[in-house]
C-alpha cells in the first residue's frame, strides 16, 4: 500500500508552493477558514440575544438613570418616546437586528454618538492593555517556564513555581491596588494611575504628519488615523515623541503586571509541563548528542514542539484578558472599552452595552481563529478537512 | 382711547370664547380614570398622541365639570388624583391654538405650565422676558450655568458635536476632551471681566475612588481634589502639605414616608399623623449624625439647610424620645408595631455618603419602638423609578440644590413632579403656600411664607429631614484666592505656584452643553467656559452682573429687562449681543428650533425654571 500522502503540504526551501489564487483557494485550510468565518455569524446572533435579553431583564429605567434626580415626569416620558423605549420588545429587537445586519450599532442613549465611534475611541486603549498584558505573561510566564522545567525538582522550580501559584490567587483588583499603593504612591517609581502624563503632549498622527486638511475630506483614513492615534506607544514612535514614549510605557508597566499575572501563571506552569515533556524525546537527545550547545536545542528544537499547547493556552488567556481589563482599567483609571462596558452597563445604555459586547466577542472570535490556523504552521502534522 | 381698549378686550375674550365653544361639546371624544402613577402628559401622550396636549385635557375635563361633577376639576396639572375622571378631547391634530388655552385655564384659575411668555430684542444690547405669572427668582435662574451663552455658530456648525465641543464667553477656552480620561482647558486672556484668569492650564482627570483621589494628591499627581470620604478627611487634614475646604452644608439627606402605602392587613399605617409623629420621635437623629458625620454634618429639622434664607429656627424639632414614641402607636392602635420596608439608596451622595450604615442606624432605632423595617435596594435607577411609583414604604433619598433658592428644595418635594418623593405629597394647603411663594416679588414677603412653609411640614411630618452634609475638597499648598463653593466653582481669580492645575474628580462629564446637563461634572467644566447674564459671587449664593451688565423688573416681576454688556466675544471670535441671547433662549423654548441638538433634548432646567416649552401652534 502506498504510503498516504499527508493532505496538507508544508512549503519551504524544499518544496516550493505556488502562490496563485488557485493554489490558495484549493489549499483545504483556506475551506476552513472560510468555514469558520461563516460559523462566527450564528455565534454573534446568539450573543446578541442573549445581550439583548439581560439587559432589557434588569430592572431600571435608561430615562430615569440619564435624567437623574432633577428628572421630571414629563421629561422622562419624552425621552423613552424618543429613544424608541416604549415599543414592544420584539420590535426593538427586529429595529436592533435590522441595524446589526448593516453593521451599524446604532447610537448611545447617554452621549447620543455612535456607538461604533465610541469603541473606536477607547479600544485601542484597551487592546494596548491587552497585549502588554500578554506580553508580560509570556515574557515572565515562558520564561519561569524554562527555568523550572531545566532546574525541575530543585528549590528553584519550586520557587519559581510559588510565584506563578501567587500570580493566580490575588484578585486583579487587589493586586492592582496593591501595585498602584506601593509602587504608585509610597515608592512613586510609576504613576500610579492614567495613561499619559499630564503636560506631555502627544499628537493625533493626523496632526504631527501635516495631514489635519486631507483627513477632514477622507473620512475611513481620518478613521483609521484616529484608531491608530489610540495607540499611544505605537504613535509615539511613528512621530518620533520619545517623551511620550517613556511616559507611556511607565504608565502601561503596573497595569499590565496586574492584568497580566493570571496568565503569567497558567503560561509558567504549562511551559514547564509541556517543555518537561519535549525534553524527554528522543530527537532531543539526538541533537545534544549531535554536540548541539543548550541553547541551540532550547530554542531550535524544544521550544518550537512545545509551544504548540502553550499557544493554545494564550489563545484561551486572550478571553480572559479583553474580560479582566475592567478591573484593570476601573483601578488604572484606564480608558479603555472595559470602563466603558461597566458604566454603560450602570446606566441602561442598551446600544452600548449591545454593540461593546458584540465587539468584544467578535474580536475574541477571530483571536482564536487566527490561533487555530496558526497551528497548521507550527505543526506540519495538523491538516484541515 | 379707554373705551377702544375695553372693546378689543371685549373682542378677543368674545373670540377665545368661541375658540373654545367648539370645543367643549356635551360629550367628551373619550374618557379616562386616573390611576396610580399617571401624570396627565402620560396620558395625553397614550390617549391622544401628544403629551404637549394635556392643556386640553385641563381645559375640557374643567370646563364639563361646570355642568356634571363626575368630572374632575383640575386646578393644578401637577396634582391629580387617583379615581378622577378626565374628559379627553379627539385624537389628532389640536384644534385650540396654544396659546389661547393657556390663556383660559388662567383664568380658570388654574396654574399655566409654562411660564415664559416672550423674550424680545429691544435693541442691539437689551433683552426683555415676559412672564404669565411673576417669575421672581428670575436673577438666581439666569445666574446658574443652565443658562449660560453659547455661540450661535458654533451650535449651528456643529449640531449634535457641539456638545462635545463647547464655545463660550468664559474665562477659559476649552482645549480637549479624551473620553473617561481628562478634559483640557486653557486661560482666556481677552476674558472681559475685570480679574483675567491666572492659571494658565486646567486639567480636569477623572479618578473614580474618593480614597485614590487623596493617595493621588499626597503623591503630587494631582493638584486638586473634589468630594473626599468622610473617612478620609482626618487623614487630608493632618498632613501639612495639604490644604483643605469644607464647605456650608447645603444638601438635605432625609427618609420619605409613603402615606398611601398599604400593610399586610390592608391599611394604611403612615396615613395617620401620630405614626409619623412616632417615627420622628424614635430616630436618635444627633447620634446618627456624630458618628457617621463627624466634623461635616448637622442634623435637619427641615427639608432645607439653615444657611439659606426662609428656614425657620423657631420650631423645635421632635425630640428623640422612644417612649413617646410608642405612647403614640399606641393611641394610633398599633399597639404591636408595624412591619414595613425602609429603602436605602445604593449609590453615595453628598448627603448619604454611605447609606448602608445610615439605613442600619435608622432601622435599630425604629425597631426599637416596634417597627420592623427590613431593608430593600435596588440599583439606583431602578431605586429612583420605582420610588416615584409609589413602592416604598419608607425610602432614604437627598438632594443637592442646583441654585441657592429656597424653591429648589421645598418645590421640589412638594409638588410631586418629580422622582424626589413617593408619588409626590397631597397637602393642599402646603401647595398652596409654595405657590404663593414662588409668586410674590418681594423678598420679605417670600421669606415670611417659606418659613410657613416650613413650620406646615413641620407639623405635617411627611418625611422626616435627616442631616443637612456639607462636602470637603483638598488641594496641595500654593493655591490662593479659592473659596469653595458648594454649587459652582469658579477658578478665574485663583493664582497657583504652578502653571497647570491638575484637578481630579469622580466621573467625566457626561457632555459640555450645559443648558442640557443635569450632571454636576457637567457644570465644573461650565462655569470656566462659559458665562451667563449673571453671575455668583465666587463662593456665595450673591447675584452679581456678568454678560448684563444691570437689571431691573417691574412691580409684579412679570418683565424683566436686561442691559447688555458690550464688546464681548465669543471664544470663536464672534460677537455677543442681543442676537445671540435670543438664539441662546430660542433654541431651547422652541422646540423646533434647529440648533436644539443638546445632549438628550430634554433641557430640565430650563422647563424647570420656567414651566414649559413654548406650545405647539397647530392649524
Amino acid at each position: 500500500m502506498p504510503t498516504p500522502q499527508p493532505r496538507f503540504e508544508r512549503c519551504g526551501p524544499r518544496r516550493s508552493c505556488p502562490v496563485t489564487l488557485s493554489a490558495i483557494w484549493g489549499a483545504s485550510v483556506t475551506r476552513y477558514i472560510i468555514r469558520r468565518l461563516v460559523l462566527i455569524i450564528p455565534v454573534l446572533l446568539g450573543i446578541s440575544v442573549v445581550t439583548f435579553g439581560m439587559l432589557r431583564l434588569i430592572p431600571g429605567d435608561p430615562a430615569t438613570v440619564m435624567l437623574g434626580e432633577h428628572a421630571t415626569i414629563d421629561s422622562i416620558a419624552e425621552f423613552r418616546e424618543r429613544m424608541g423605549l416604549n415599543e414592544p420588545i420584539y420590535v426593538q429587537y427586529g429595529i436592533y437586528l435590522r441595524d446589526l445586519l448593516r453593521f451599524d450599532l446604532g447610537r448611545s442613549i447617554m452621549t447620543n454618538r455612535p456607538v461604533i465611534e465610541e469603541i473606536r475611541q477607547r479600544f485601542p486603549a484597551t487592546l494596548e492593555l491587552t497585549l502588554g498584558a500578554m506580553g508580560f505573561a509570556t515574557l515572565f510566564g515562558v520564561s519561569f517556564g524554562i527555568i523550572a522545567a531545566y532546574r525541575h525538582n530543585s528549590a528553584l522550580d519550586v520557587g519559581v513555581m510559588l510565584v506563578a501559584l501567587l500570580g493566580v490567587s490575588m484578585p486583579i483588583f487587589w493586586l492592582g491596588l496593591m501595585l498602584a499603593y506601593v509602587f504608585g504612591f509610597k515608592l512613586q517609581w510609576l504613576p500610579p494611575s492614567g495613561r499619559l502624563q499630564v503636560g506631555i503632549e502627544l499628537l493625533p498622527l493626523a496632526q504631527a504628519w501635516g495631514l489635519s486638511d486631507w483627513a477632514a475630506t477622507h473620512r475611513v483614513g481620518r478613521n483609521l488615523l484616529e484608531f491608530f492615534s489610540g495607540f499611544n506607544i505605537l504613535s509615539a514612535v511613528l512621530t518620533a515623541n520619545w517623551e511620550a514614549l517613556w511616559s507611556s510605557i511607565k504608565h502601561l508597566i503596573l497595569p499590565s503586571i496586574a492584568l497580566g499575572s493570571i496568565p503569567m501563571a497558567i503560561i509558567a506552569r504549562m511551559t514547564r509541563s509541556s517543555l518537561l515533556d519535549t525534553l524527554g524525546e528522543d530527537y532531543i537527545r539526538t541533537a545534544r548528542a549531535k554536540g548541539l550547545k543548550e541553547r541551540m536545542v532550547l530554542w531550535r528544537h524544544a521550544l518550537r514542539n512545545a509551544l504548540l499547547p502553550i499557544t493554545t493556552v494564550m489563545g484561551l488567556q486572550l478571553g480572559f484578558l479583553l474580560g479582566g481589563a475592567i478591573l484593570t482599567e476601573t483601578i488604572f483609571s484606564w480608558p479603555g472599552l472595559g470602563r466603558l462596558v461597566v458604566n454603560r452597563i450602570l446606566a441602561r445604555d442598551y446600544p452600548a452595552v449591545q454593540g461593546s459586547v458584540i465587539f468584544i466577542a467578535f474580536v475574541f472570535v477571530l483571536v482564536n481563529l487566527i490561533v487555530d490556523v496558526s497551528y497548521a504552521y507550527m505543526d506540519p502534522r495538523i491538516h484541515y478537512e | 382711547m379707554k373705551s377702544v381698549r375695553i372693546l378689543l378686550a371685549m373682542a378677543m375674550l368674545a373670540i377665545s370664547l368661541l375658540a373654545v365653544v367648539p370645543v367643549a361639546a356635551e360629550e367628551p371624544a373619550g374618557t379616562y380614570t386616573v390611576v396610580a402613577g399617571d401624570t396627565l402628559f402620560e396620558i395625553a401622550l397614550a390617549e391622544l398622541g401628544d403629551g404637549d396636549r394635556y392643556l386640553e385635557i385641563v381645559q375640557l375635563t374643567n370646563k364639563l365639570n361646570e355642568d356634571d361633577d363626575k368630572y374632575a376639576f383640575i386646578e393644578n396639572p401637577d396634582l391629580i388624583e387617583i379615581g378622577w375622571l378626565l374628559a379627553l378631547p379627539e385624537a389628532g391634530a389640536a384644534t385650540v391654538v396654544a396659546e389661547e388655552v393657556i390663556a383660559d385655564t388662567i383664568a380658570a384659575g388654574a396654574k399655566p405650565l409654562g411660564n415664559l411668555k416672550s423674550i424680545s430684542k429691544i435693541d442691539d444690547y437689551t433683552v426683555q422676558f415676559e412672564f404669565y405669572t411673576p417669575q421672581p427668582a428670575l436673577p438666581a435662574q439666569l445666574a446658574t450655568p443652565m443658562m449660560s451663552m453659547h455661540s450661535p455658530k458654533a451650535m449651528a456648525d456643529l449640531g449634535e458635536d457641539y456638545m462635545y465641543n463647547p464655545v463660550g464667553t468664559g474665562a477659559y477656552v476649552f482645549k480637549e476632551w479624551i473620553p473617561d480620561d481628562k478634559i483640557t482647558l486653557e486661560a482666556n486672556p481677552d476674558w472681559w471681566g475685570a480679574t483675567k484668569p491666572s492659571i494658565d492650564t486646567l486639567v480636569y482627570r477623572v479618578v473614580t475612588e474618593p480614597t485614590a483621589r487623596l493617595l493621588e494628591l499626597q503623591a503630587g499627581t494631582v493638584d486638586f481634589a473634589y468630594n473626599l470620604n468622610i473617612d478620609d478627611i482626618p487623614t487630608a487634614e493632618a498632613d501639612p502639605n495639604l490644604v483643605t475646604y469644607a464647605l456650608p452644608p447645603l444638601s438635605i439627606g432625609y427618609v420619605s414616608i409613603n402615606q398611601d402605602w398599604v400593610d399586610a392587613a390592608g391599611e394604611k399605617p403612615f396615613s395617620k399623623l401620630e405614626v409619623r409623629q412616632a417615627i420622628a420621635h424614635a430616630i436618635n437623629k444627633e447620634a446618627i449624625v456624630e458618628a457617621l458625620y463627624p466634623g461635616t454634618g448637622i442634623a435637619a429639622k427641615s427639608f432645607m439647610p439653615p444657611a439659606l434664607w426662609g428656614y425657620n429656627e423657631d420650631f423645635e424639632d421632635y425630640a428623640y424620645d422612644p417612649d413617646k414614641a410608642i405612647e403614640l402607636l399606641e393611641d394610633a392602635g398599633y399597639p404591636d408595631g408595624i412591619e414595613t420596608d425602609l429603602w436605602v439608596m445604593p449609590v453615595s451622595r453628598g448627603y448619604y455618603p454611605d447609606p448602608p450604615k445610615v439605613g442600619e442606624a435608622i432601622q435599630a432605632d425604629l425597631k426599637a419602638v416596634g417597627i420592623d423595617a427590613k431593608i430593600v435596594s435596588y440599583d439606583w435607577g431602578t431605586y429612583l423609578q420605582k420610588a416615584r411609583l409609589g413602592e416604598p414604604a419608607l425610602c432614604m433619598l437627598g438632594w443637592m440644590p442646583d441654585f441657592p433658592d429656597p424653591d429648589n428644595y421645598l418645590f421640589t418635594f412638594f409638588s410631586g413632579n418629580t422622582l424626589q418623593w413617593a408619588d409626590g405629597v397631597p397637602d393642599e394647603e402646603l401647595y398652596d403656600i409654595l405657590d404663593e411663594a414662588n409668586s410674590v416679588m418681594d423678598l420679605a414677603e417670600r421669606e415670611r411664607l417659606y418659613k410657613e412653609a416650613n413650620q406646615r411640614i413641620h407639623d405635617v411630618v411627611p418625611g422626616i429631614p435627616m442631616v443637612h452634609n456639607g462636602a470637603v475638597f483638598a488641594s496641595l499648598q500654593g493655591l490662593e484666592g479659592y473659596t469653595a463653593s458648594p454649587l459652582f466653582d469658579y477658578w478665574y481669580p485663583v493664582s497657583y505656584t504652578k502653571d497647570t492645575l491638575i484637578i481630579a474628580r469622580s466621573g467625566d462629564s457626561p457632555g459640555l452643553d450645559v443648558a442640557d446637563e443635569t450632571d454636576g461634572e457637567s457644570f465644573y467644566i461650565g462655569c470656566q467656559v462659559f458665562d451667563s447674564l449673571l453671575s455668583f459671587e465666587p463662593g456665595t449664593t450673591r447675584v452679581k452682573p456678568a454678560l448684563a451688565e444691570s437689571w431691573a423688573a417691574n412691580s409684579d416681576g412679570t418683565v424683566w429687562t436686561f442691559k447688555l454688556r458690550q464688546g464681548v466675544e465669543f471664544h470663536d471670535g464672534t460677537a455677543f449681543d442681543a442676537d445671540a441671547v435670543l438664539v441662546n433662549f430660542d433654541r431651547i423654548w422652541d422646540t423646533e428650533h434647529p440648533s436644539r441638538a443638546g445632549h438628550t433634548g430634554a433641557f430640565e432646567y430650563f422647563s424647570y425654571f420656567f414651566g414649559g416649552f413654548k406650545g405647539e401652534v397647530a392649524e
